[in-house]
Formats: C-alpha cells, structure tokens, sequence
C-alpha cells in the first residue's frame, strides 16, 4: 500500500473492526471516545502485532492496566485476586491478535501477520506522528482504550520484547 | 467424544476448552508442536482436532499433515482457529486436510455453527 493509501485509510476502520471483536467476541460494546488532554501517567498495556507484504505496519491496542485486568478476567472467567501477570499479556496479545485479524482485509497488500507481542507503556509520554499513525480512540466500561495503526519503514523489524511487570 | 485443542495462547486453550466442554467434549489441550505431537503419538484418541494457524514452532499445516499421516485418525475432524481472514491460505488448509475453519473471534454460536457443519452435534447446551 502507498503513502497515499495509507494517508486515506479512516480512523473509523479502526474503530469498527474493534467494535466488531468485541461485540461478536465478549458481548461487550465499545464506544467512541475522544483521548484525555493531556493523557494522565500510569501503566497501559500494549498488545501489537506487526503486518508484512507490500508495506509494513503496527496495530496496537492499549489498555490501562485496570482495565486490561478486568477485560481479562471477564474473558477468561477468572477472579481478579486470582489473576496471574501472564494471563493479562497472553489475553492482550490475543486480544490485538483478534483485532488485526479482522482489519486485516481493509489493509491492501497485506500479507502477514506476525504473533503479538505485548508490552506496558506510559501513553502520556508517547510520541505519534500523525503523518504515520492513525488512531481510534474508544470507551470500554467507561476507561479508554486505544487503538491505532502505525505506518512502519520497511526495514522494521519485530524485536522480541522482555515479558513486562504487569 | 474428544477433542484437542493446539494453540500456544493460554487464552484461546481455556477459551476452546471451556466452550468444547460445554457441547460434552472430553477436551485436552497442547501450547505448541512438541505437546501436540506427544499426545498424537498416545493411546489418547480425539474425534475433533483445533489448530491455531500461527504458532512459534509449528505451523497449522505440519500439525494438520502429523494428523492426516495416521490412518487411525482418518475420520478424525480438523477444525483451524485463525485469525487470518485471506481464503487461499484456508483453501490450502482444507487441501491438506483440514475440515473446517474458525474465524476468531470465537464465541459460542460460531463454534456451534461448525460443529453442525462438520457433524458433530453437541450433546449438551453450551
């Protein structure tokens, strides 16, 4: 896909396609929402997934901790105090997984996915250049969630991150 | 009836094996080729195979060629879990053997959908 395509693609994609996991997926719906300014510090989760094939991309979906614990612990039917740190990355991981999966098709040139990877990020300090990114900013449960696809050069390469301290 | 579900998400195996449980499946699951290849070469015979596609030391197709390469498991139904939505990779799929597959994400009704498919009716309500 080209810049131009890139460039073209809608936020609402993003958006729909999430709205779609978690629909068909949880039973659960998203809304849409609009990002805190400034973003207030504190721990996200971060699960990604990298796309490969005639261009090279991100999608990310971000959580705050909290929140990430809840929908993991709803998912898996798993009380809270009995939730393990490795639960929470394996269901955000799947979690992004999932999403890719049905954006996928709205992403010409497009051949692979990779496995997701996950990570825990302070989005307050996070720098996104609009020119590379789109973003689609949801509510779940009333806390925000993230959702953005970011346009990689073609030499990226996917590093194995260590398993963060969730 | 008995079913193994192969996938290296700790989510999706207790997702599958919940929902596998609840149509009356004797279920038990592998996170990746070694764990799978070990329980394909036991007296433990599953009716039902779940692969995922994608997965660190093994492909869905390898585990779907493990499968197919033992007559005792001729009947035996594969079912691929994915997240890919392009067809010609699920058309090879189904080439090499598989029977059916599932798009994630993965709920209750579109698994029943593909166990009606593939004949294998549940025995008890999910």
């Amino acid at each position: 896909m080209s810049d131009e395509k890139f460039d073209q693609l809608d936020p609402a994609t993003l958006a729909q396609s999430s709205k779609i996991v978690f629909r068909q997926g949880f039973g659960m719906e998203l809304e849409d929402s609009k990002p805190a300014d400034p973003l207030e510090p504190g721990v996200w989760v971060s699960g990604s997934i990298f796309f490969s094939g005639e261009w090279s991309g991100l999608l990310r979906v971000e959580l705050p901790l909290g929140l990430a614990r809840t929908f993991t612990g709803d998912w898996l039917g798993i009380a809270d105090e009995h939730l393990e740190p490795a639960a929470v990355i394996d269901a955000i991981g799947e979690l992004a997984n999932t999403v890719a999966g049905i954006l996928k098709p709205a992403l010409p040139g497009i051949k692979g996915m990779s496995v997701p990877r996950v990570s825990e990020t302070d989005l307050s300090k996070a720098i996104r250049d609009p020119k590379r990114t789109h973003q689609a900013v949801l509510a779940l449960k009333g806390q925000p969630m993230h959702v953005s696809l970011w346009k990689c050069p073609p030499q990226f390469k996917m590093l194995v991150v260590p398993k963060p301290k969730v | 009836m008995r079913a193994l579900v192969v996938d290296d998400s700790a989510t999706m195996r207790i997702v599958l094996s919940r929902l596998l449980g609840a149509h009356g499946f004797e279920v038990r699951a592998a996170d990746g080729g070694a764990a799978a290849l070990d329980v394909l070469s036991s007296d433990w015979a599953p009716e039902l195979f779940l692969f995922d596609w994608n997965m660190p030391d093994i492909t869905g197709l390898d585990l779907i060629a493990a499968v197919r390469a033992q007559a005792r498991f001729a009947d035996a139904k594969i079912l691929m879990v994915t997240s890919e939505t392009d067809m010609a990779l699920m058309q090879h799929a189904v080439h090499a053997g598989a029977n059916e597959y599932l798009m994630r994400p993965v709920n209750a009704t579109n698994l029943a959908e593909k166990l009606e498919l593939l004949g294998l009716h549940p025995t008890v309500a999910p």
